[in-house]
């Protein structure tokens, strides 16, 4: 269990972080949303343990920590292979067992034998980016830190790897904080959504969530979070609302849930492998 | 343009230069410049009398262990400067008094020191070419990816790690430029040095064929040195180089597409 208690953190004497107290359990998905320049990065990197919180506790539990960056920080003068296999070999295992297991979860994220043997620059960006999530899953983490990982992929990609990244916690039960400014993927891919403000990011609001596959329901439900008290507040803060859903009909402040029976409340692997079969 | 052409442009330079070599003899009369053909098998003679590979061996040991010596402290005392503040305030302003310092004045000091016949021409090599490959590679410890530090920190990568898999590869672009001019520079700094102190390296032999008035010979001998020179780039330097070239591409691309 990763507990945040008062955390508090500053940067040359300007509050980024308040008073945040956040806990996430095994197994939970937790994205974190806010506004750009809020202080999620600094979460994921206090949570990290990269950096030392100015006040307040951090009690991690979780014995093995992995992190997606936003950009993919390969290696460039490494393979595919070698890149992922980058932090088994932090742990110490032996050259040929690390191979083996970097080579069984870059087939599994669908990346060919060909690709595996390819630097990064004569990969694409989503096969990268791929080699990153390969990288951190292939240490078998009991908590992932995504610092927003496909922010600037096109949006088929992007589900791709939502998809993905949904199917490998689901299947290794290892927890999540994810972190966003984009509604739509939060309502996708979480099973729990914390609200941070801006300036200094304190919790807005922490909300239990169920994943909505379905694009047009996920905006939906990113629209009904939207309405709850003070969370537009936040994530727009400057006023400029125009850059937000706005759908008339929604109830203001209506619980975040899915729009329909049918959608799916986790992505089975079958399902968000699909698209990734060579 | 094709190979063919390529290596014609090559030779025809080299062609043009042995050319003006002939002219000048032609002009001044061979008390000033040899026939490049004696030049030649001057060159040739000392290989067959075993002289060339003995002095060749001579001077290689100075220069090498120099260069190898002078590389290994500067890129060392670079990634320390690199990592604490304070060894970079202490190092930097030594490393440019010793840049400021001209060989020759190292060349006489180290014939004090060590005599002629001592561990000198290594000595002069090594403090000549420490600073610059210590500039090179601060520069590089300055500029490379924090991204990356951080990516290996909190994989928790052992220091071992990442120093091989992510700090030195990014050194790479700075150090093997500069250790490849230092190469260059070190086999000058060792014939010099050589020179002055007549030992049984090239440089001394060198001496030897001056002080005898012998030019063809003394041709020969700096036409070794170019050979040498060109030979070491090209067997040393230019492999790593087309290696580094090949790899050299952004640690930081954004994953877009």
């Amino acid at each position: 269990m990763l507990t945040l208690s008062a955390l508090g953190m500053e940067f040359g004497g300007e509050a980024t972080i308040a008073a945040l107290d956040l806990s996430i359990r095994a197994g939970e998905f937790v994205v974190a949303i806010g506004p750009s320049g809020c202080g999620k990065t600094t979460l994921l990197r206090l949570a990290a343990g990269a950096l030392a919180p100015t006040s307040g506790r951090i009690e991690n539990g979780f014995k093995r920590v992995a992190m997606v960056f936003q950009e993919p920080r390969l290696l460039p003068w490494f393979d595919a292979l070698d890149n992922a296999a980058f932090a088994l070999k932090a742990l110490g295992c032996p050259a040929p067992e690390r191979r083996r297991a970097a080579h069984a979860i870059l087939r599994r994220l669908g990346l060919s034998d060909e690709d595996c043997a390819k630097r990064p620059a004569t990969l694409s960006g989503g096969m990268r980016q791929r080699v990153a999530i390969a990288r951190a899953l292939a240490i078998e983490p009991d908590l992932m830190l995504m610092d927003e990982p496909f922010v600037a992929l096109d949006v088929g990609l992007r589900r791709d790897l939502q998809n993905l990244v949904r199917a490998e916690a689901d299947r290794t039960g290892s927890a999540v904080l994810f972190v966003t400014h984009d509604i739509a993927e939060a309502v996708r891919l979480a099973s729990r959504i914390i609200v941070l403000s801006p300036h200094p990011a304190t919790l807005v609001a922490d909300v239990a969530n169920e994943p909505v596959a379905n694009p047009a329901l996920a905006l939906a439900a990113a629209a009904a979070l939207l309405r709850r008290p003070g969370i537009e507040q936040a994530l727009f803060a400057s006023g400029a609302k125009t850059s937000g859903p706005t759908f008339p009909d929604d109830p203001p402040g209506e619980a975040v849930k899915p729009a329909s029976p049918q959608t799916p409340k986790t992505f089975p692997p079958q399902v968000a492998f699909e698209g990734f079969k060579p | 343009m094709g190979g063919a052409s390529r290596i014609f442009w090559r030779m025809s330079g080299l062609a043009a230069l042995v050319g003006a070599w002939a002219l000048g003899h032609a002009v001044y009369g061979p008390f000033v410049l040899p026939r490049p053909i004696e030049a030649a098998q001057s060159l040739l003679g000392l290989f067959v009398s075993g002289a060339a590979q003995s002095a060749l061996a001579a001077s290689a040991v100075q220069a090498l262990s120099g260069w190898l010596v002078g590389c290994a402290i500067g890129f060392a005392l670079a990634v320390a400067a690199g990592i604490w503040l304070p060894v970079a305030l202490a190092a930097s302003p030594v490393a440019v008094v010793l840049m400021g310092v001209p060989p020759i004045a190292w060349i006489v000091l180290a014939l004090l020191w060590f005599g002629p016949d001592g561990p000198g021409a290594a000595f002069t090599v090594a403090v000549s070419i420490l600073p610059l490959v210590f500039v090179a590679v601060l520069q590089g410890m300055n500029t490379r990816a924090a991204a990356l530090d951080e990516m290996a920190l909190l994989f928790r990568a052992p220091p071992l790690q990442r120093f091989t898999d992510v700090l030195f590869p990014q050194l790479l672009a700075q150090l093997l430029p500069a250790a490849a001019s230092a190469l260059g520079y070190a086999w000058k700094v060792c014939v010099m040095s050589e020179v002055m102190g007549s030992g049984t390296g090239i440089g001394g032999r060198l001496a030897a064929a001056r002080a005898n008035l012998d030019l063809a010979q003394t041709m020969a001998w700096i036409l070794l040195i170019v050979a040498l020179v060109l030979l070491c780039d090209l067997l040393l330097v230019a492999p790593f180089r087309r290696w580094f070239a090949a790899m050299n591409e952004s640690p930081l691309s954004p994953a877009v597409g």
